[in-house]
């Protein structure tokens, strides 16, 4: 039954693949054209935990480019929901499938990362840091929490769940911002509760003392992965219980 | 067999399906006829499980339905839901993993039969190919239960005869089938149970040649001017225009005309109802027709 949503996941790694590696050739051939340069003043040593934290961003449009795949049946329950199978085991393996594409859109842009320092000798320069695993818990709950949360929202609507996490984008990158804006304080408390449910509020760099949103909750950077990975935990079952539930 | 007991589904203030009953024999074609909003797209759906009716119950071969149900269950609804994006291969290969008992060979005469190319985005095709389709994949396990709403729908007169072909194939096969239809004729060829839905309420139900034997209406002409008739016209409705008289004889045609005749009728026929007029008569709401 997972096959429409493998279908689905050999688009969205086609096509993001696609773009990054069109991206690497563009500026491969600029580089070996000679119009690209590096600078000489780079940081010598460049730690891998840190590269892995930038390469989220890459998993994380590709999970929201998977989240919609449940509501996307909407229009087609008649042949998901007619298989010799519980509804909630079809749901938990397309979230299974997603959560694989994820991982290898991930693993994928790693990979054209590490094309790009080797491209410009600098992948010699990366160290491996203690802080790899804990960057990689952290990335992986952040972007499965935006998932979970985008498939929650949009577990029983009839459609437009691509446009729901195109705009939570725009949502969440707003939301954050507005923390540090002065605003007065009953404003500022709705955008710090409005923050708890913010994906970007749990995601940090593990190996630095300035993390990128836990100002919001001032929490152990190791405690904000957990309450990502329990948003992840929670959204994912009640996004199985409601889509598997719903009246068509 | 499909059975239904006692079925009752409201929308907020709307009472979609009210009190339903009805059975549908093993190795029986039953048509659901209804008119627009009486009730049967919501039958359908709570039958499939997609709607929770608020009482009553739902059993094929006995037994609710389950997951399990859908290995020999085939479903066909009002509009294809197909994927758009993906190909009629994408759709076939679909069925094959997800159905233990699909029959590729079946599939593929199937297909032949109603001219798809398993290359094409189903987006690409029209709407009586994406019925195709539908229909195909309702049949591509060789369900013993098939439930399909208008399965006919958009298809061309050949293609409509066909698919009929088809349903009587299976039905002969042994399978149970119930179908929707706005085309009456459609029903008449392919069924021999048919239900009648009025808003949300069954209101015929049975063998089709028992219902017309039933519904028989007898008509009397008199030479000068209409007796007494006595206790036929407590018994049964009738309706006088002039010198003549027509008696719905409720099962009992011959016995009437035989009445008529003794009463001094100087003509008695006997006419035979069509399912239309059936139809017509069940979902008569006084002033239609």
């Amino acid at each position: 039954m997972q096959y429409v949503e493998m279908l689905r996941a050999r688009r969205v790694l086609t096509w993001y693949c696609g773009l990054l590696l069109a991206v690497f050739v563009i500026v491969a051939l600029s580089f070996y054209s000679g119009h690209t340069h590096m600078s000489d003043d780079r940081s010598p040593d460049q730690r891998l935990s840190d590269l892995l934290r930038i390469c989220a961003f890459g998993a994380m449009i590709v999970a929201t480019c998977m989240a919609p795949g449940l509501n996307a049946e909407s229009s087609t329950l008649a042949i998901t929901w007619t298989r010799p199978a519980p509804r909630a085991a079809i749901a938990w393996r397309y979230i299974a499938v997603d959560a694989v594409t994820i991982v290898i859109a991930y693993v994928f842009t790693v990979a054209v990362a590490l094309a790009f320092l080797a491209m410009f000798g600098a992948a010699g320069h990366l160290t491996f840091d203690a802080a790899i695993p804990s960057a990689l818990l952290n990335v992986f709950g952040v972007t499965l929490m935006w998932y979970g949360l985008v498939t929650f929202v949009t577990a029983r609507m009839d459609g437009r769940g691509g446009l729901v996490s195109g705009l939570s984008w725009a949502a969440f990158s707003i939301v954050g911002g507005l923390w540090a804006a002065p605003f007065p304080p009953l404003l500022h408390g709705l955008i710090t509760f409005l923050d708890y449910f913010n994906p970007l509020t749990y995601f940090h760099n593990v190996t630095s003392s300035h993390h990128a949103g836990n100002d919001v909750l001032n929490l152990d950077p190791s405690l904000l992965t957990l309450i990502a990975w329990c948003f992840v935990a929670v959204t994912l079952v009640a996004t199985v219980r409601l889509w598997s539930t719903r009246e068509v | 067999m499909i059975a239904i007991s006692g079925l009752t589904k409201r929308y907020k203030d709307v009472l979609a399906v009210d009190d339903a009953s009805f059975e549908v024999p093993t190795g029986s074609v039953c048509g659901l006829l209804g008119r627009n909003g009486a009730g049967k797209t919501t039958t359908f759906k709570c039958m499939m499980g997609f709607a929770r009716p608020q009482s009553g119950e739902v059993r094929f071969d006995g037994e609710l339905l389950t997951p399990k149900t859908f290995e020999k269950l085939g479903y066909a609804p009002e509009r294809p839901s197909l994927y758009g994006w993906m190909t009629v291969a994408n759709h076939l290969e679909l069925a094959r993993r997800s159905q233990p008992s699909y029959d590729d060979a079946r599939t593929r005469e199937l297909l032949a039969t109603f001219r798809l190319d398993g290359r094409k985005r189903v987006k690409r095709l029209s709407k009586g190919q994406q019925t195709a389709l539908g229909l195909i994949l309702a049949l591509s396990g060789n369900p013993s239960l098939l439930i399909l709403d208008e399965p006919a729908s958009g298809l061309d007169p050949v293609m409509q005869r066909v698919v009929l072909d088809i349903l009587i194939d299976a039905a002969t096969s042994g399978a149970t089938i119930m179908l929707s239809s706005h085309q009456i004729g459609q029903i008449d060829r392919a069924a021999d149970r048919v239900v009648i839905m009025r808003d949300g309420k069954v209101v015929v139900s049975g063998e089709i040649d028992a219902l017309r034997e039933a519904s028989r209406v007898v008509e009397a002409t008199f030479e000068f001017v209409i007796p007494d008739l006595g206790s036929l016209a407590d018994e049964m409705r009738v309706e006088r225009s002039g010198k003549s008289v027509r008696l719905h004889a409720n099962g009992r045609a011959d016995a009437v005309a035989a009445r008529c005749g003794a009463l001094g009728a100087v003509g008695v026929r006997v006419l035979d109802r069509s399912l239309e007029d059936l139809f017509l008569d069940a979902v008569d709401d006084g002033g239609t027709h």
